[in-house]
């Protein structure tokens, strides 16, 4: 793969990394679409070991701090699972190819 | 618009879910054969930023906030098979990891935001590009207008299996959900268009619905070599 793909993806990471680390704690807190309009219907939790629910990062008492620690976490391993992902599905092709 | 747990019933849930898995079945076995060298990380990167993007929300009218969807962003820069594995893989560790939307309801929100809001919308903008000028105006133009509605056809789809699972009246779930999302659609609308004309001017041939399909230039790849 050439440098400049290389380039562009590191630096889209780069940015969704910052933005998940020091734009999404100031993000707005009001209630979602769904959750206006859903407002009289209750809740009933069926997953609870998430282990970074409500995207705060456990153990971390400022609430921006926890948030912004979440959200860079939770982008590189989407980052990661994506690549591996795909990489996988590809793989095969590759090697016969090459 | 991640449905949370109790909010759709379990065949609703099973249903949509049905449909959503045949979908990532064909998308997974399609990219078995197409997804190209370039595409590996590009899919990880687009998973990446969906998932940055979506915790940002923006305020708008009425005490209510929404989020970026990406799934038309990550169709335009994928083709439409590749944006529903990017959605799937973002709501699956948003429901595990970060406890956003519901373990029950994962079905319904991979075919609302994955199926309808990245596929399906996906063929709105073949239709809005076919119509409008080939030229960078004419794609941004589809691509803003297709962005609102797959933001508008997802709460719609959403508001159905609220309606169908007896949570909310049809009619009430049906005119709230699209009353507020056919405004966070305008900033869904604004962020595809910035991203989409950023990649247009630094990476044009990262974008598949510009370059045309991916299969189409593997062909020539194959062809060629």
């Amino acid at each position: 793969m050439d440098k400049r793909t290389w380039c562009f993806v590191a630096g889209a990471l780069l940015l969704s990394v910052a933005l998940a680390a020091f734009v999404s704690p100031f993000a707005s807190s009001a209630p979602d679409g769904l959750e206006k309009v859903a407002a009289p219907a209750t809740t009933t939790e069926a997953w609870t070991h998430a282990p970074l629910a409500d995207y705060k990062a456990p153990c971390v008492r400022n609430e921006l701090l926890a948030t912004g620690m979440a959200g860079a976490a939770g982008t590189l391993f989407v980052f990661a699972c994506g690549w591996v992902l795909s990489a996988a599905l590809a793989r095969k092709r590759f090697r016969k190819r090459g | 618009m991640h449905i949370p747990d109790g909010f759709v019933s379990g065949s609703v849930n099973a249903a949509s879910g049905a449909a959503a898995l045949g979908v990532c079945a064909l998308a997974l076995a399609r990219a078995k054969r197409t997804l190209g060298e370039k595409q590996v990380p590009l899919l990880g990167v687009t998973s990446a930023f969906v998932f940055a993007a979506q915790m940002v929300n923006f305020p708008v009218a009425g005490g209510t906030s929404g989020h970026f969807l990406g799934a038309l962003l990550a169709a335009l820069l994928l083709g439409p098979l590749n944006a529903c594995l990017v959605i799937t893989v973002v709501l699956v560790i948003q429901c595990l990891g970060f406890a956003d939307g519901g373990v029950t309801a994962l079905g319904s929100n991979i075919f609302n935001m994955g199926i309808v809001g990245g596929l399906a919308s996906y063929y709105v903008f073949r239709l809005l590009q076919a119509a409008l000028p080939k030229t960078r105006v004419g794609f941004l133009a589809a691509a803003a207008m297709s962005a609102w509605l797959s933001v508008v056809l997802a709460a719609l789809c959403c508001a159905v299996e609220l309606g169908l699972s007896g949570t909310l009246p049809l009619k009430a779930a049906i005119f709230g959900m699209a009353g507020v999302h056919a405004l966070i659609g305008i900033g869904e609308a604004l962020i595809t268009v910035t991203v989409a004309s950023t990649v247009l001017a630094v990476r044009p041939d990262l974008i598949v619905a510009w370059q045309g399909e991916p299969d189409a230039a593997l062909r020539g790849a194959a062809l060629n070599g």
